[in-house]
């Protein structure tokens, strides 16, 4: 886990306009709220995404790997230092598992997708480790998650199961959000449907490919 | 038996009280302590002359009893609390003076008030008369709305000695 010592500003303002919204909700509740909210939003939109170096040498094929912030959901690619993928899977979280081994030595690049980890600090919820620029784009729409899991709670001040359902409406169009402009890398004007990936060619052929938009591995730069 | 452990919060301010820490926990200096909760219970109930009609022990088992049923309305004020894992707090009084000390009660600002009005409402649930049933539910009303927004039912009160029952 990254130290941080205090949540960001847009961390506070999500959670003080959520407390305006939510007559009665204790802050303890209100923080395991929006970890869960940034959980899902995580594992939904795969919009977290981590680069991480190995080293792949001959007569290896497992590789562990371990992001600074957040935890690994999914492996998403593994591309060598010309950005050519390569086969690979992650049968078990955080353990790359190349599908072939390699004769030379050479640095690849791990691909992930995170979630959110750590809700609690010196024993007391504590808003977890989350990007600034994710509350940029997308506050307002965890805002609405946050908010409408709370509304959707039964039995409290601020149960409201109808604006629940609302909030939490905007909350699933904020994921789907993420999760496409993840897929374009942000890119305005990307392609708007997704390549069938079993047919997918590095050349660029027939059209402008985005994919050499990764980055090379550290050590190839 | 070992003192419970002294709250740190109840330094005297050094500058005005306005100024004076983080106001989201356990530095919050309004009802802090079991000490605060005993005698602004007292204020309220109007018992601040010795003998008191409340004592001592009986509020701070109100205060013990009023923690569980705001665990029983509200669990996730006391859920996530790793340290205590979960559990409600329970006190007593303090062995060496026998008198409620500064111990403190680990609930949020905003809560503070509700467990308060609960404590009242405890106290003085053990009256028989009409009056005192009738503030014994004014005060469980503020301590539930205050936890969950919602109005219990009334508790009604009983026939005195040669009154027909309603």
């Amino acid at each position: 886990m990254i130290p941080y010592d205090e949540p960001s500003e847009d961390t506070i303002e999500l959670l003080a306009s959520a407390t305006a919204m939510l007559a009665g909700a204790s802050q303890a509740e209100l923080i395991i709220t929006l970890y869960r909210t940034l959980k899902v939003f995580c594992n939904d939109s795969n919009a977290w995404i981590d680069y991480l170096p190995i080293m792949v040498v001959p007569n290896k094929l497992d590789y562990p790997v371990q992001p600074i912030t957040g935890k690994i959901i999914r492996l998403q690619n593994v591309i060598d230092q010309n950005n050519v993928p390569q086969a690979a899977a992650m049968p078990e979280l955080d353990v790359v598992h190349l599908a072939y081994p390699y004769n030379q030595v050479q640095p690849m690049t791990v691909i992930v997708s995170k979630a959110v980890t750590n809700p609690f600090r010196d024993g007391r919820p504590f808003p977890p480790y989350f990007p600034d620029h994710f509350y940029r784009k997308y506050g307002t729409g965890i805002l609405d998650g946050v908010v409408g899991r709370m509304m959707m709670e039964a039995g409290q001040s601020y149960s409201d199961p109808q604006k629940g359902v609302m909030h939490m409406g905007q909350f699933r169009t904020t994921v789907a959000l993420a999760r496409v402009e993840a897929m374009r890398m942000n890119l305005l004007g990307g392609q708007s449907w997704a390549y069938p990936q079993q047919f997918r060619v590095t050349s660029q052929r027939g059209g402008v490919s985005t994919f050499n938009m990764n980055p090379s591995p550290i050590t190839a730069r | 038996m070992p003192l419970p452990p002294a709250n740190p919060s109840t330094t005297p301010p050094v500058t005005s009280a306005s100024y004076w820490g983080n106001y989201s926990n356990s530095l919050m200096p309004t009802l802090n302590g079991v000490k605060d909760y005993v005698n602004q219970a007292r204020v309220l109930l109007q018992d601040l002359v010795p003998e008191y009609r409340y004592g001592d022990q009986e509020l701070v088992d109100a205060l013990n009893i009023t923690l569980l049923d705001a665990r029983r309305l509200r669990s996730d004020l006391f859920v996530y609390n790793l340290k205590a894992r979960g559990q409600t707090q329970s006190f007593i009084l303090n062995p060496e003076t026998g008198a409620p000390d500064d111990t403190y009660v680990e609930i949020e600002p905003a809560f503070r008030i509700a467990l308060l009005h609960g404590v009242c409402g405890h106290a003085m649930e053990r009256d028989q008369e009409d009056f005192a049933d009738s503030r014994a539910t004014a005060f469980i009303n503020r301590f539930v709305i205050g936890l969950i927004g919602m109005r219990p039912n009334p508790m009604v009160g009983g026939a005195g000695p040669g009154r027909p029952g309603q």
